[in-house]
């Protein structure tokens, strides 16, 4: 071997390369922004997401809606498909979203604790209304960890 | 995964988070993408089938006696098949033995087939020239019947195969991919995908770019087979017509499982039409599958634009058979073309835009530099999948993985790591 000869020291970086790239797998905390409007006395998708490419884990919800007016009833929910029926979406038991409640004016609702997206499932976030939300709109953060 | 370096994003989307018509960015301050016919998707392969009982796709009973019928598809088959394997039935309209029109590789010589039979008198049988077709290998074929140009039959962009008849589709049957019918078990064992079919006389340009991956914009049915789950085939195109998987059909995916945004090649894009900072101190960033491969036509793959007097717009479009990126300041404009990719490459393309300077990434390496001067200030739009500013039909067939803007120009070394990054993350088949 020459003094010239790479070959061992290129066999090292990449062995280096590689230990880093292992040791620094890490999920990383990513945050999606969904907009839209609320449906008039019926049911709104505020969140779609699919993880297909991998799993997201302690998927968060938080929404802000415009301005609810008095007596506007909300109910959250959660869905998801899954492995053996992959297009139709469930409802999902999440001890913490809670039922049917008024909400104040330009109210944040924040609902953690929504849990995992296994990879190559896909989920939803809703909300049904009981009326008097025409017009109002609503701003979803969306925080997991892939 | 850690990002190499610290980045900041101006836009970030990626398509797993499409709601409805709407694709959803990263971070708060960010802009959606409204979609327009441009849907979820992934990176599937297509329909995989396996020579069994229930293994194809029904479209349904379509086009009965239909006057004009062309069907563009392409096939990769698990093995060789050459003269004495099994006939192997790749698309089929049949009433019964004696009334079909048929496309199938035939055991006698190898050849790919198309045979019409009406009343127990065969009006036709045409063949390919080729005998024999690789086992994980991609094909394409196009076949037609017509009352006025007759029959023709394009194997792999081959010289065209013709019969004069212009005898219509039989007057009844289901049209079945990958079998001779339902529960036929005598269909072919691989995938087809991109099933792309219209009523009309192709010109010799469009049979190329079907060749090509460039649908014509009057197709009635496109089945673009990357729905990835569940038992339909959509029909993209203006016919609507779904088509169900039989239980034994299943969807291919090869090293790559993502979300991807779908597009039909015909009229979807995605759009954002205010406040795109658009400047000459950005990097963008185009993450695909490509499902065209130097078509004759204009396609736009995405497009950043300011509009006002002069270019100031950003452009990664085929145009005359080439692939091309296109920056332009008020003044004066940069165009690098680059070697394009085939069907179904995965490619990342960073383009990065200086006061004077464009430069194209093409999976980490530089591959171009151009001129360029200065943009008008201004916010502007982007549309993904076709031209921003008046969507008309100049559209891509890509399935995209991620776009986005980031906040300064990349170095040559910045935009290599920030490749093998994307490499990494999206697990993608590309040597960098």
């Amino acid at each position: 071997m020459s003094i010239n000869d790479t070959r061992l020291l290129e066999e090292l970086t990449r062995d280096l390369a590689a230990v880093d790239q292992a040791v620094n797998v890490q999920p990383e905390l990513k945050q999606v922004v969904f907009t839209g409007n609320l449906s008039n006395a019926g049911t709104a998708t505020l969140v779609a997401l699919d993880a297909l490419g991998g799993t997201m884990r302690n998927v968060k919800v938080k929404v802000w809606v415009s301005g609810a007016t008095a007596g506007l009833g909300i109910t959250p929910s959660w869905f998801m498909t899954s492995n053996t029926n992959p297009v139709t979406f469930v409802q999902q038991t999440v001890p913490n979203l809670g039922a049917q409640h008024a909400l104040a004016a330009a109210a944040i609702e924040e609902y953690a604790n929504l849990g995992d997206i296994p990879e190559g499932l896909q989920a939803e976030f809703r909300m049904a209304s009981n009326g008097n939300d025409s017009g109002l709109t609503y701003e979803a953060y969306v925080t997991y960890e892939q | 995964m850690k990002m190499p370096f610290p980045v900041t994003y101006r836009e970030l989307w990626v398509p797993g988070h499409i709601n409805g018509t709407q694709l959803a960015p990263f971070k708060a301050a960010a802009h959606p993408l409204t979609l327009t016919g441009a849907r979820l998707g992934t990176t599937a392969d297509g329909v995989k089938f396996i020579r069994g009982a229930n293994s194809e796709i029904s479209l349904g009973v379509i086009h009965n006696s239909q006057a004009q019928l062309w069907i563009s598809l392409r096939f990769k088959l698990n093995q060789t098949f050459a003269a004495a394997s099994a006939t192997a039935y790749l698309w089929t309209k049949r009433v019964d033995a004696d009334n079909r029109l048929e496309l199938y590789l035939d055991t006698a010589d190898g050849m790919i087939t198309l045979q019409h039979r009406e009343a127990a008198v065969t009006l036709f049988t045409i063949k390919s020239v080729a005998a024999s077709w690789t086992g994980g290998t991609w094909y394409h074929v196009l076949f037609s019947i017509s009352n006025t140009a007759g029959a023709r039959l394009i194997a792999n962009n081959a010289a065209a195969v013709t019969n004069a008849d212009l005898t219509a589709a039989p007057a009844g049957g289901a049209i079945i991919v990958g079998d001779q019918a339902v529960a036929g078990a005598v269909g072919i064992s691989g995938i087809i995908t991109d099933i792309i079919m219209g009523t009309d006389n192709l010109t010799a340009t469009e049979e190329d770019d079907l060749y090509r991956g460039d649908p014509p914009n009057d197709a009635v049915h496109v089945y673009t087979c990357d729905e990835g789950r569940g038992t339909t085939a959509n029909d993209r195109g203006s016919g609507a017509n779904n088509g169900t998987l039989g239980s034994a059909a299943s969807w291919a995916f090869g090293q790559v499982r993502q979300s991807v945004l779908s597009l039909d090649g015909i009229n979807d894009y995605a759009r954002q039409t205010a406040n795109i900072q658009i400047d000459n101190n950005m990097t963008l960033v185009y993450v695909a599958k490509w499902k065209c491969s130097n078509p004759s036509g204009l396609m736009r793959h995405a497009y950043w634009r300011i509009g006002g007097t002069g270019f100031n717009r950003i452009i990664i479009s085929h145009s005359g058979g080439s692939l091309s990126v296109l920056v332009g300041g008020a003044a004066v404009s940069g165009s690098s073309s680059l070697s394009a990719p085939t069907i179904d490459d995965y490619s990342i393309l960073l383009v990065t835009t200086s006061p004077t300077l464009e430069s194209t990434y093409l999976n980490g390496t530089l591959v171009s530099s151009a001129a360029i001067d200065r943009m008008l200030p201004n916010l502007g739009e982007l549309a993904i999948g076709d031209q921003a500013n008046a969507p008309n039909g100049e559209a891509s067939f890509n399935k995209v993985l991620m776009a986005a803007d980031i906040e300064g120009v990349f170095t040559a070394k910045q935009a290599l790591s920030y490749s093998r990054w994307l490499r990494d993350i999206f697990n993608l088949p590309i040597s960098i």
